[in-house]
């Protein structure tokens, strides 16, 4: 809880509304931010595609396995949409959504690192690999910092089952707020997810299918 | 945290003795764990470089994983000494900590060594760091006009000339893109619209000690031998550049991430936090021109730092992002660098122009003309700017059937821009004007910034563009817009505000002294930067023609006058708030906004009651206006 006005009774209350809004509002700002993180590769992809210097776009063989890739994406997809799905439901639902989403992602980008070590290209093998080994290797640095958040809302959830929450508020003396910033994070959480997750299956037609 | 808990001190309070405070999470230890983690980064990426990369190591006697990595644990170190890691993993263990304790427990100078949640504890650490970085890149810039007395090369060699030249761009350009928005907007915002705080206070302590963290990564350029790429890095000069490039990597990605993350918050902040009756049409025309720059940020500083990420990746992990011999490509930097670059350039005018249409009103008693009028100017600014970013490529060999398309774009961007110039001028129309030192400074800003409008319009016409390209004349053009923009309407700032966020008064006769002699050294500084321009003197090249010298040694007399002029002002504001202090009245401007409502100093909570604002932002001139009612908490800040 970001609750940093005063407690003292003589000051009055913030609205409740303001901080869940509040974070709500801040998971469509990221998504709105690693559009354009992201809008980078694609450019980048396109551009040196389209240019082509010296026919060296691909240098040898450089087509990634979609073997491989399809479980990536595939695992970051089933994980956003168990955990969007959720988010509306009461909290004991979405509990087992967001370990879901977890293990998903944790998955995905041990996979991820799994493909760099079967590649049949490297890193300089040309435009094309330069934007692979980028996009897919910020994705996964992403995907884990997107893990933290979703870890977050579990291990809140952890709590509210042990009703933490309630006595807290009871020992403080203050009404809780606490189940609605929760909603509110996971709410957020969920839909930043569910957008990182079909950014992921973007990256994965681009560099995969196309 | 109980109302009891909340005011209780704690185990850091001010009682402590002085070596307690000092253990704990403040900037000594930020400094240690800093330290330490360059070390172990550099061992970590000492270790690990493979193979392939030793013949670079060896040849070049640089590791670039090993600096890369050397930062990266640095920084992380640095931002876990401040105490940055306490939230983070109290979540993890899905605790729900408050501020509260924060606030409460520190006092005194301490707190402004640390991470803090008050907004304008944060501010005053902006004001003062931003300040420093500022200083810094001043001293670049006489450094840069000494060099330049002689058509030879006669101080500095050619690559130091560079650096400095780089050195002096990005600290300018990438530590004052928070210049404004770091100490005003955090101080001003939350008040302005009747909130206690930022949405994520600790989210707001972070951007400012990045934004430190990136000036001193910056300097160490000097120790890797620097780069010569100037503030915007181009390739293929970076990728051959020395590790001193990696440098200016870390410095703009963590730039980047600063303003990533200022503009969120302040976004978040003003959507949601808004106090009863602060509707969209009654929001401070200050807090408009901070909105639409903090979605500039928010969009803009990503590319950056992902275009970052590539040529970092070029240089570690052998990428080929800008090797034009391994099908990459030098231009796909500049692309990508520009569209971050030409918001930027928004970043750092829109403020300007929210801070003079906000005193404007205050200072000819006039209600602000065209409300609504600048808000479209300032909204439409954001959105054109990124359209236009292939105008710093006319040159370039882009597809000719493109020009027009930017050439086009460019030209539109001047029309909601001049609905801002209008907006100022319409409020100067038949008003009672107070000549002021903020006023002042109001006023210069509307000369100079005219000078550097119509230059951007040569420069976005092609055949125009093409003959003055990197020439002196784009740096005119631009030291116009910046300086003469946003630093003045900068200072005009700092009159205006510091002595409520200080709660002491500033010598108005030094002011004058500083005024006049900044505006008449600036003009004689830059004016004649167009002529050279046209007379064919290059940017980045630390010699020139002799028939130059004349001109040349005008504008660095000037500038070392300019640089007195400087000087002068921090005289003024040591002088002012460190000895003299003497304390400023509640309301001397007899403004109607609601900062100036509240006592002086501010209180820690800013307001016991929410304020409810019911009125015009800018009721000048209306006798019976009412003023927005706030109940100012009690205690001092």
């Amino acid at each position: 809880m970001e609750a940093s006005a005063p407690l003292d009774a003589r000051f009055q209350a913030e609205p409740p509304d303001w901080q869940p809004h509040a974070i709500r509002l801040g998971g469509r700002l990221l998504c709105g931010s690693i559009t354009f993180f992201f809008l980078a590769f694609l450019f980048a992809y396109f551009y040196l595609l389209a240019l082509n210097t010296n026919g060296h776009f691909r240098i040898g063989s450089t087509q990634p396995p979609v073997g491989l890739g399809t479980p990536i994406a595939g695992l970051m997809l089933i994980g956003a949409i168990v955990y969007r799905l959720a988010a509306r439901r009461p909290f004991a639902d979405v509990l087992p959504a967001g370990i879901v989403a977890l293990v998903c992602t944790l998955a995905a980008v041990a996979l991820q690192f799994y493909e760099y070590t079967t590649l049949s290209f490297g890193a300089a093998s040309g435009g094309y690999a330069a934007v692979f080994f980028g996009w897919t290797a910020c994705y996964a640095v992403l995907a884990l910092i997107g893990a933290f958040w979703i870890e977050i809302q579990v291990a809140s959830l952890v709590r509210w089952r042990a009703g933490a929450s309630e006595r807290r508020s009871r020992r403080e003396g203050v009404p809780s707020d606490d189940d609605e910033l929760l909603r509110a994070g996971i709410e957020a959480s969920s839909f930043y997810w569910a957008y990182f997750a079909a950014i992921g299956a973007i990256a994965f037609i681009v560099l995969y299918l196309v | 945290m109980s109302a009891a808990a909340a005011t209780s001190p704690g185990p850091m309070s001010a009682r402590a003795p002085l070596w307690r405070r000092l253990i704990g999470f403040n900037l000594l230890t930020g400094i240690a764990l800093g330290v330490g983690g360059w070390f172990l980064g550099h061992w970590i990426g000492s270790e690990i470089h493979g193979e392939s990369l030793a013949y670079f190591a060896e040849t070049a006697g640089e590791n670039d994983i090993a600096i890369m990595l050397g930062y990266l644990l640095g920084v992380i170190g640095f931002l876990i000494g401040l105490g940055f890691a306490v939230y983070p993993v109290q979540r993890l263990l899905g605790r729900q900590p408050t501020l509260a304790e924060r606030e409460s427990h520190e006092h005194g100078l301490l707190r402004y060594f640390s991470l803090s949640t008050d907004h304008k504890v944060v501010a005053k650490q902006y004001m003062v760091g931003v300040g420093f970085f500022f200083f810094i890149g001043g001293l670049n810039a006489m450094a840069i006009r000494t060099e330049l007395l002689q058509p030879n090369t006669h101080v500095f060699g050619a690559n130091q000339y560079l650096t400095l030249v780089g050195m002096h761009g990005s600290m300018m350009m990438g530590i004052f893109t928070s210049g404004v928005l770091g100490p005003f907007a955090n101080w001003l915002v939350p008040i302005m619209i009747g909130s206690r705080r930022m949405a994520f206070p600790r989210i707001e302590s972070l951007t400012f000690w990045l934004l430190m963290a990136a000036g001193v990564v910056l300097i160490t350029t000097i120790f890797f031998g620097g780069f010569q790429t100037g503030w915007t890095g181009y390739q293929p000069l970076g990728d051959q550049g020395t590790a001193g490039y990696d440098a200016y990597i870390g410095f703009f990605a963590l730039v980047g991430i600063s303003m990533t993350l200022l503009g969120f918050n302040l976004i978040v902040t003003i959507v949601t936090m808004r106090a009863p009756g602060m509707i969209w049409s009654r929001l401070p025309i200050f807090v408009w021109s901070v909105l639409a720059t903090a979605g500039l940020m928010v969009l803009a500083a990503p590319t950056l730092i992902a275009t970052l990420l590539m040529a970092a990746m070029d240089r570690t992990v052998q990428t080929a992002f800008f090797i034009p011999g391994q099908g990459g490509s030098p231009y796909l930097f500049q692309n990508l660098f520009w569209v971050f670059g030409h918001p930027e350039v928004y970043v750092l005018a829109l403020p300007g122009f929210g801070i003079v249409l906000e005193l404007l009103p205050v200072f000819t008693r006039k209600p602000l003309w065209g409300y609504r009028l600048a808000v479209a100017g300032m909204l439409g600014v954001g959105i054109l700017s990124f359209f236009v970013w292939q105008h710093h490529l006319f040159v370039s060999g882009l597809n000719a059937d493109l020009r027009p398309f930017f050439s086009l774009s460019t030209e539109l961007i001047s029309i909601p821009t001049g609905f801002i110039y209008l907006c100022a001028l319409g409020t100067l129309w038949r008003g009672r004007i107070r000549f002021t030192v903020p006023m002042l400074f109001c006023l210069a800003w509307a000369f100079n910034f005219l000078w550097g409008g119509v230059s951007g319009i040569f420069l976005s016409d092609v055949p125009s563009d093409v003959t003055t390209h990197g020439s002196f004349f784009v740096m005119a053009h631009f030291h116009y817009t910046i300086m003469g923009g946003l630093i003045f309407a900068f200072f005009a700032a700092i009159y205006y505000w510091v002595p409520k966020m200080y709660g002491y008064k500033l010598s108005e006769r030094l002011g004058k002294w500083h005024f006049w002699i900044m505006f008449l050294a600036f003009n004689s500084t830059f004016a004649p930067l167009f002529a050279l321009g046209f007379l064919g003197m290059p940017r980045r090249v630390v010699t020139y023609a002799t028939n130059l010298q004349g001109l040349n040694d005008w504008v660095s007399a000037s500038a070392y006058v300019l640089g007195l002029s400087l000087l002068l002002f921090l005289a003024n504001a040591v002088w002012s708030l460190v000895f003299k202090r003497e304390p400023a009245a509640r309301n001397p401007w007899q403004s109607k906004s609601i900062e100036w409502q509240l006592p002086t100093p501010v209180p820690l909570h800013d307001f016991e009651q929410l304020p409810v604002f019911d009125g015009d932002p800018y009721p000048y001139g209306e006798e019976r206006a009412p003023l927005p009612a706030v109940a100012p908490a009690g205690e001092g800040a």
